[in-house]
């Protein structure tokens, strides 16, 4: 450790003595850097996003549905299927023993949600039964849930979701009113809480109504989705079979046929997030790799060339006492120096990246829409990153940069250690 | 008087270094040079010799291996008792670390590092606190009238001020030696004289001291003085006709 620190001083002179040659050379660790740190920032935005979008699904639910939701399934040999319709889950809630709640969705976009004259465009309208208000906890911000007579009649009462009810009645005296779904009335009984995320945020797009008078005004046509709520998030794997074997015996399906919906779940997600991981994992790791052949390349060289420069100083160091290990540590040290600096203008590049995101963000757009590639007007939502650069990501960061010095310092220094004295001293 | 067996085996007992038989030889292709050849001699406490030669003579293959920075081919070398021509790169730096202080004829400071840290430099090897490393450097270099200089880079300093601060390095671990090769090789007459000088008041504290050189007039004032010729001891004699240095005796 004390030698460690003898050794700082005179590489952070040897340094200063070529600025602008050491800021050349670590370029390339500059860049390797900043690509670990901008890669570790978006990862981590994007984790939390996913895991907070995705928690809304619920780690104790399943969805059953005429598609699989998870994308590995081609989708159009999924389109043959047949719909899940209200026999089919009256027949499967009746079997489903093991489930806490078993409760229908239907859902439609309709364009034609309107108070007076105010029109929603691309909102959705969702019916479903009095029982999905217990299945999803504080799913009630104002009023009240429709019942279960109210469910069973049918009665044009709607519950409104977060946006709707924002759009429709900025000054929030929703409840009591009547607003009109494809030119039906309905009384407005309760307002839900916001319960979107960044990525999805469709459910506060949407109205929710007795699913008795969904199929009223939309017809036989929409497929029904079962949500299938386990008693408890452990039990969900065991409960996934028994959904399987019930919706199969409910459609009479023969022993060597395929499902044919899909059973889904929260966890589906997860390989979303692995795959779109994996792109900016394979991307960023293939530029970092990049920069730092090329950087390591650079500070080999000029480890070279420090040394060849200061074959007089290696052979007096040697003739005043410098072991071979001490004169190897010398240069390993200002190697790693080298490279921690270069990781550091990389993490001040990052951090203001990080710091000024939209604005650096709105400035690509426009610079994109003046060659066209982009609209003017598109906006990102960046809430999702975070303002600042992880402290885990700054640690890996320095430990690459040691890594990338030491790699690229241990042969010059290695060969500044193996100096014959009396021919280094006789060097000019 | 010629500095005879009877003479050295009197003086085998207080000898620093012990030299038998000493031979080093180079290969050049198919060539072998023998740049030393059978060469013994010994050493004792608070000597000051000059070893002379013309180029080529073997004179800097010596003091390399005197200053244990090379290893003899054959025979056996032997610095206060240990077995030096036996040693490995880890022990010889530690025997040029703490016994031996080196003076080069072109001075050798590192050109960013102020006088201080010049001298400082081989009390980092040896391990020494920054405080006690500081205080021997000062010490040191007020021993070579360089107090006042402690703060400048070598680029500050005249060549004259430079070989002090070279001095005051080598003086700096109180080595067994101090070996000098040409240390006037790259100063004026005057300024060589003032480092002869310096170097004849160091041996009278009771330093030992090795100057190689070719010049007469540096080699006079040497108690003894061995000539090299051709790899082999050509003479080695008690100096007849010793001068002592003016400026020496100015000094104090």
């Amino acid at each position: 450790m004390v030698q460690l620190r003898e050794n700082i001083r005179p590489a952070f002179r040897a340094l200063a003595a070529n600025k602008m040659r050491a800021t050349l050379t670590t370029l390339g660790v500059v860049i390797g850097i900043f690509f670990v740190l901008l890669m570790g920032w978006v990862l981590n935005g994007l984790d939390q996003a996913f895991t907070q979008s995705f928690a809304f699904f619920g780690d104790d639910i399943l969805y059953i549905d005429k598609y699989d939701w998870s994308g590995q399934t081609d989708w159009m040999s999924q389109r043959n299927r047949p719909k899940i319709d209200m026999l089919q889950y009256d027949r499967f809630k009746e079997r489903m023993l093991g489930a806490e709640y078993v409760v229908p969705t239907a859902d439609r976009f309709s364009s034609d949600v309107r108070y007076g004259d105010l029109q929603l465009q691309g909102t959705m309208v969702y019916g479903t039964t009095s029982e999905y208000r217990d299945m999803y906890s504080g799913v009630m911000a104002e009023g009240r849930f429709f019942t279960e007579a109210e469910n069973d009649l049918g009665t044009n009462v709607v519950v409104l979701g977060h946006n709707v009810h924002e759009n429709l009645f900025p000054k929030g005296d929703a409840l009591g009113r009547t607003i009109r779904i494809k030119g039906q009335p309905f009384t407005v009984i309760g307002v839900m809480p916001k319960r979107g995320t960044m990525l999805v945020d469709f459910i506060d797009n949407m109205s929710l109504i007795p699913i008795k008078r969904f199929f009223n005004i939309y017809g036989p046509r929409p497929g029904v989705t079962i949500n299938v709520k386990a008693k408890s998030p452990e039990e969900l794997e065991n409960m996934k079979y028994e959904a399987i074997g019930v919706m199969r015996a409910v459609r009479s399906l023969a022993p060597e046929d395929d499902d044919n919906f899909g059973v889904n779940s929260q966890e589906m997600f997860s390989q979303f997030i692995d795959i779109t991981r994996g792109v900016v994992w394979g991307i960023g790791l293939f530029m970092t790799g990049l920069a730092f052949l090329v950087g390591s390349i650079g500070i080999m060289n000029i480890m070279f060339v420090s040394v060849a420069e200061r074959t007089k100083e290696i052979g007096l160091r040697k003739a005043v006492g410098a072991t071979r290990s001490r004169i190897l540590l010398q240069f390993l040290v200002e190697s790693i120096l080298l490279c921690l600096f270069g990781a550091m203008i990389g993490l001040v590049l990052t951090s203001l990246i990080a710091g000024f995101k939209d604005q650096v963000v709105s400035g690509l757009i426009s610079l994109l829409s003046l060659v066209g590639l982009a609209e003017a007007d598109t906006t990102v939502n960046l809430s999702f990153l975070s303002s600042t650069i992880p402290a885990t990501q700054i640690l890996i960061a320095v430990v690459v940069a040691v890594v990338v010095g030491v790699m690229a310092g241990i042969i010059p220094a290695f060969r500044a250690s193996r100096l014959d004295p009396v021919e280094a001293l006789r060097a000019e | 008087m010629p500095y005879n067996d009877e003479h050295r085996l009197a003086e085998s007992e207080g000898s620093i270094l012990d030299l038998k038989g000493i031979t080093r030889l180079y290969r050049m292709g198919e060539e072998t040079i023998y740049a030393l050849r059978e060469v013994s001699l010994s050493l004792s406490q608070n000597e000051y010799v000059a070893i002379m030669g013309p180029s080529g003579s073997g004179k800097s293959t010596l003091m390399n291996i005197i200053g244990c920075l090379d290893t003899p081919t054959h025979g056996s070398y032997s610095f206060e008792g240990e077995k030096v021509s036996r040693m490995n790169d880890r022990e010889l730096a530690g025997i040029r670390n703490r016994k031996i202080g080196f003076v080069f004829q072109t001075f050798n400071l590192l050109p960013r590092s102020t006088a201080l840290q010049n001298v400082e430099l081989p009390l980092i090897y040896s391990g020494e606190s920054r405080r006690k490393r500081e205080d021997r450097a000062i010490e040191a270099l007020t021993d070579v009238s360089m107090a006042d200089r402690i703060t400048h880079k070598p680029n500050e300093l005249s060549g004259g001020q430079r070989q002090r601060v070279a001095i005051a390095r080598a003086l700096v671990t109180k080595p067994s030696i101090i070996l000098a090769d040409e240390p006037t090789g790259n100063l004026d007459t005057k300024t060589g004289n003032e480092i002869i000088g310096l170097f004849e008041s160091l041996w009278e504290e009771g330093n030992t001291i090795i100057i190689v050189t070719h010049e007469e007039d540096i080699a006079t004032h040497a108690a003894r003085i061995i000539r090299l010729r051709d790899g082999e001891v050509e003479e080695d004699v008690v100096n007849p006709n010793r001068q002592v240095s003016r400026f020496a005796v100015q000094e104090r």
